[in-house]
């Protein structure tokens, strides 16, 4: 490690957002050749910080120093030119373009006699040149478009070094590569290091921050909960940081008793997973599937609804009396499954809220001769529903989609799905984007259903959601099952320590 | 209903007049086409006589066939562009049939409609099960029904179709009413029904719309798909049966190219988008007669042909332009 004078310093920074502190008088430094931890859970305010240093965001107060002159990073081509260079998790490139050009792409060589023609020669020397520094065996010639996704981080970094940056903010560059692929890619953060670069390596997964980083800087709701070098802490300690010391053990009271088996789910396996999982979710519960993002938690879900290719596994749902095998696709046609993103999967946005709620139980209103629809009966199930959840639309169940509010949007698709009258739901992130009281309603609304005899799997992120919510929780980290955790155990703490991989009960 | 909502639901003509995506009302194509209807009739002495009108109903009909099977494509989200060379390949077949083989007509015509059907099948068949790109897999069929007539009636054309056939379809019902415009009338109310009232026509908004969504609320996506673009064939070959009846022959080019740009500005001016998931059979009706009217004016006033397809080619784009802008 040098010493000497900071890389970088962030100094005193604050950042406030309509009805939302994300920053406050947040300062730390890098300096050449060292490895900056940057660790908090969602919404702890690192890609706020990130985003004001890559010039997204202009700070409200606090200064920024490079090599400790003042400096005002106003866009992200600024940042660029001050040397500080983002490697993305899902990098973009020119798929169909060669290696060599993607690293090049902002400053081509050009033939030194003819200025428009492309030194092809010198694109692809220089590039492997970058390649080399970093260790990496990637071919220049090779085409981005068939690379992995951990190859195309690589290519990122090399075009990082090739634009000259001294500042590399690594943003969760591992949640979706495989292990081999995370391997290397820490080989090729090692070299940066080697090479003088100042590297901001932000995650949630501590063992990477215990292996790879010299300091640590932990956020929590937007304000520095500690910073120190690496070799002073424990995992422990550093989870203290995230946490807070004042994680009280919430849970929620009042838990149930379990039903019958509603869904069995056995030995499932598919890329995504590392290992088979199976669980069972029972009538009238609430399962809470708990994990950080890229843990595996909507890979199977995906997978359990026969949306992605599975390498094996079984279902068995209850039919009356008893439960009987079926195929991945009959759960899909009849349970409800709330997507993660609802404009991408969830709403057809340019068609009315009335069409949007009678799509997945059509055969309803069918008639049994050429299939005519009954429209009639349509809009009055849709308006019961509208009723019912209390959907606000400015013209009943006329309004096309796109006109509601997030919270609305959210409560359509559950009317969608309540409107087939399912037994099973599944729920990925049900309350995403929505205002704090359509929140709360939606909350009621899944105990009502639970109630009401649904058996309901919830994946969500916010933890004090998983808590209040589940009657049972899964932990999944790395895509596997690393604890089942019940009653009073459904705390803040325990998911957390779980999820960041502190302690591992038996599944 | 039992809600007590005191908002009054859409009317019919709210429902299906052209909309663009965003859902207001496409008035500038309403407006253009009354404008230019009130121009036309008033400078050009023969425009609003009856005969002229019936005219018009005629010529109309046969842009109205193709246009409906591609309002059904251009709802799922997709293309076909095959449509005007299915229809020379479906009549060679049929008058082949009925001159060479003396067929009846009803075999004549049936051969028709089920060349227009495999062309739309192999059309579905790729797209919804190969997933391959539309506008690539309807440009290949569109050369290979071209190629496929040309090879069949070694580039000759058939004449000497029975009278029988003529007459049916050129006649006149009452001694006033076309058939051909009879059909198209009875072809556009059962294409309105389907898409407005069935579930196969909820399926195909919704798919349109949004793929990824329909899939997962169990409609099945591939299938729906697959019957627009085979909707779309049969719709060659029902044109197929009134062309060549109105032409007399059968040859190796019953459309003619530029009509494929009438087709799609006809679905386009009527409402459907690229995007897929809106149009209307009601609105592409709608934008037939704008076509149509503009087509039939340039006639009377003597246009040039040739000027007259740049003229129709503007218009289209024009058209497009104040959607995008308007949906901004």
């Amino acid at each position: 490690m040098s010493d000497g004078a900071p890389k970088l310093r962030m100094s005193a920074i604050c950042k406030a957002f309509p009805g939302v502190r994300a920053l406050e008088d947040v300062s730390f430094e890098a300096r050449a050749g060292e490895i900056v931890g940057l660790v908090g859970v969602n919404g702890a305010g690192k890609s706020t910080l990130m985003n004001i240093l890559g010039g997204i965001y202009q700070p409200d107060e606090g200064k920024i120093f490079i090599n400790e002159e003042q400096i005002v990073i106003r866009s992200p081509k600024e940042a660029g030119r001050y040397g500080i260079s983002f490697i993305h998790q899902e990098p973009q490139f020119f798929a169909t373009q060669s290696v060599a050009e993607n690293i090049f792409i902002s400053h081509l060589f050009t033939n030194p006699t003819v200025s428009f023609i492309v030194d092809k020669k010198a694109v692809d020397r220089e590039a492997r040149r970058h390649l080399q520094t970093l260790g990496s065996d990637i071919q220049p010639k090779a085409k981005v478009g068939s690379l992995s996704v951990g190859e195309r981080q690589i290519v990122e970094i090399a075009r990082a070094l090739a634009m000259g940056s001294e500042i590399v903010i690594l943003d969760e560059p591992t949640s979706s590569l495989s292990f081999k692929e995370k391997e290397t890619l820490f080989k090729v953060v090692k070299r940066l290091k080697l090479d003088g670069k100042a590297i901001i390596y932000i995650t949630h997964f501590l063992d990477e921050v215990l292996e790879l980083c010299d300091k640590f800087v932990v956020l929590r709701n937007g304000q520095l909960h500690g910073q120190g070098p690496i070799k002073d802490v424990t995992k422990d300690d550093i989870i203290k940081l995230i946490i807070g010391r004042d994680a009280t053990v919430e849970s929620a009271s009042g838990r149930r008793g379990k039903g019958d088996i509603a869904l069995r789910v056995e030995k499932f396996r598919s890329p995504q997973l590392s290992q088979d999982i199976s669980l069972d979710l029972y009538q009238g519960e609430i399962l809470g599937l708990w994990g950080l993002m890229g843990s595996g938690r909507t890979e199977l879900l995906r997978a359990m609804l026969g949306l992605d290719r599975i390498e094996g596994g079984v279902l068995f749902l209850r039919m009356g009396a008893w439960t009987a095998k079926i195929q991945p696709r009959k759960l899909l046609k009849l349970c409800g499954y709330i997507t993660e993103n609802r404009h991408a999967d969830g709403l057809f946005l340019s068609q009315p809220v009335w069409k949007n709620i009678t799509a997945t139980a059509l055969t309803r209103y069918v008639s049994k001769f050429l299939r005519f629809l009954n429209v009639a009966e349509e809009l009055k199930a849709s308006t019961t529903h509208i009723q019912a959840l209390r959907i606000a639309t400015g013209q009943g169940p006329y309004s096309r989609a796109e006109t509601l509010s997030g919270g609305n949007q959210q409560k359509v698709i559950f009317a969608k799905w309540l409107n087939r009258q399912p037994k099973i739901l599944l729920l990925d992130e049900p309350t995403r984007g929505v205002d704090v009281g359509a929140k709360m309603e939606i909350r009621g609304l899944i105990r009502t259903l639970a109630r009401d005899g649904a058996a309901i799997l919830l994946i969500t992120s916010e933890v004090e959601e998983m808590v209040s919510l589940s009657d049972r929780v899964l932990v999944l980290r790395g895509g596997q099952i690393v604890g089942t955790v019940e009653g009073a155990d459904i705390n803040n703490a325990m998911l957390m320590r779980l999820a960041l991989g502190e302690e591992r009960l038996n599944a | 209903m039992t809600g007590g909502y005191a908002v009054q639901p859409p009317g019919f003509l709210q429902r299906n007049l052209p909309q663009s995506r965003r859902g207001k009302a496409n008035a500038f194509t309403i407006l253009a086409a009354i404008i230019i209807t009130i121009i036309l009739s008033t400078t050009i002495p023969h425009f609003l006589r009856l005969g002229n009108i019936l005219n018009i109903l005629e010529q109309l009909s046969i842009l109205g066939f193709m246009s409906i099977g591609m309002t059904f494509v251009m709802v799922s989200g997709g293309i076909d562009l095959s449509t005007y060379t299915i229809v020379s390949a479906g009549s060679v077949v049929g008058a082949t049939a009925m001159v060479s083989a003396s067929c009846s007509p009803l075999v004549g015509c049936s051969l028709m409609v089920l060349v227009g059907l495999v062309f739309g099948l192999i059309n579905g068949l790729a797209i919804a099960f190969g997933k391959m790109i539309p506008f690539i897999v309807t440009l290949s069929t569109m050369v290979v029904a071209q190629g496929f007539a040309i090879w069949f009636t070694q580039a000759q054309s058939i004449s000497g179709l029975p009278d029988s056939y003529i007459d049916a379809i050129s006649g006149k019902v009452f001694d006033l009413i076309p058939i051909p415009a009879v059909i198209i009338i009875a072809v556009a109310v059962i294409a309105w029904v389907i898409l407005d009232r069935t579930q196969y026509g909820r399926w195909l908004y919704l798919t349109g719309t949004n793929q990824a969504a329909a899939r997962i609320s169990g409609i099945p996506i591939q299938l729906t798909i697959f019957l627009a673009y085979v909707f779309s064939g049969l719709m060659a070959g029902i044109t197929a049966i009134v062309l060549t009846a109105m032409v007399g022959t059968a040859t190796t080019a019953m459309v003619r190219d530029e009509r494929l740009m009438d087709v799609i500005a006809t679905t386009v001016i009527g409402g459907a988008s690229l995007k897929g998931g809106s149009g209307s059979v009601l609105g592409t009706m709608f934008g037939l007669l704008f076509i149509t009217v503009l087509g039939n004016s340039f006639n009377l006033l003597g246009v040039s042909p040739f000027v007259a397809i740049v003229i129709k080619g503007a218009v289209l784009v024009m058209v497009i332009g104040l959607d995008v802008l308007r949906s901004r």
